[in-house]
């Protein structure tokens, strides 16, 4: 860890939401970055049972960073779009609810899961469009069919039958080092990459299948993320 | 005398700074795990080491329960 810096986040008042996008309803979340706030890997709660997965990911975060800035480009997915609101006290339903100044306590904390609720409870009081993926958030990586270890960066334990992975040709025991052109780090990181995906473009998967590369495409049917 | 008083008030006068705010922030919350070499609180603050130290940042957005 001391090749790290670490720094807590306790409060969502003030977050860059530019910066700070993940599956708001977990618990806790690990981003993986550089001082140029480049993001390396994002590494979730879900995966928290084994913690091992988190030490392997921290490794592959410095190998990263080791290579960093010449990866530059194949990073640049791992930022989102630009969001509605730039932070999270901008949100006009968190502003309704007095979230409006950083907390002094526990009362008044911006919490996590109310982002997201609020962003889109703030875009229908506005007649916005709401975007498909704001109410179908975040697809774990078992809706396109693929399990994965908590004990290894992305590593396939098992494929549904007749899925989109399965249709793509990905097997058990292969290694996903890229998705979607973005090195993976994480089970978080390859939701990150279904989550931002422009419907209907097909993902290409890099893959390390004992020891041998295999490129697979992975094509989601009309409607795979609320099916 | 008189000077000592003016830095006195000058001082008292000042807004508090951000580690002071976090450290408020950390005392009502009563959130002392991770003392030490964690940043509280505080990503320009974390930025700003990564950059001076050259190594990368493990940001972990943690509510206090």
């Amino acid at each position: 860890m001391d090749r790290f810096v670490c720094v807590r986040i306790v409060q969502g008042w003030g977050l860059d939401l530019s910066l700070f996008q993940f599956d708001w309803r977990q618990t806790w979340m690990v981003f993986v970055m550089n001082s140029d706030r480049a993001v390396y890997g994002r590494y979730d709660a879900r995966q928290a049972d084994d913690l091992i997965g988190l030490r392997k990911a921290l490794e592959g975060a410095l190998e990263l960073h080791e290579k960093w800035p010449a990866n530059k480009a194949e990073l640049a997915g791992k930022i989102g779009p630009a969001p509605r609101w730039k932070s999270p006290e901008q949100i006009p339903a968190l502003q309704e609810k007095g979230r409006t100044k950083p907390a002094v306590g526990k009362d008044g904390c911006i919490h996590c899961h109310d982002v997201l609720e609020s962003a889109v409870r703030s875009a229908k009081a506005l007649g916005e469009p709401v975007p498909e993926r704001y109410l179908a958030p975040y697809p774990t990586p078992q809706r396109v069919g693929i399990m994965l270890s908590t004990k290894e960066r992305a590593t396939v334990t098992d494929i549904d039958r007749h899925s989109p992975a399965e249709k793509a040709g990905i097997k058990e025991g292969d290694r996903i080092l890229k998705f979607g052109g973005q090195p993976i780090l994480s089970w978080a990181d390859v939701q990150w990459v279904l989550y931002t995906n422009p419907d209907p473009e097909p993902i290409q998967v890099e893959i390390d299948r004992a020891g041998r590369p295999f490129v697979a495409t992975l094509v989601l049917p009309a409607g795979w993320r609320t099916r | 005398m008189k000077s000592t008083l003016l830095a006195l008030l000058a001082l008292v006068a000042l807004p508090a700074s951000p580690a002071g705010d976090k450290e408020q922030l950390r005392s009502a919350l009563a959130d002392h795990a991770l003392a030490g070499t964690w940043i509280y609180d505080d990503l320009d603050a974390a930025i700003a080491e990564a950059a001076r130290t050259r190594k990368a940042l493990i940001v972990v957005l943690r509510c206090v329960p």
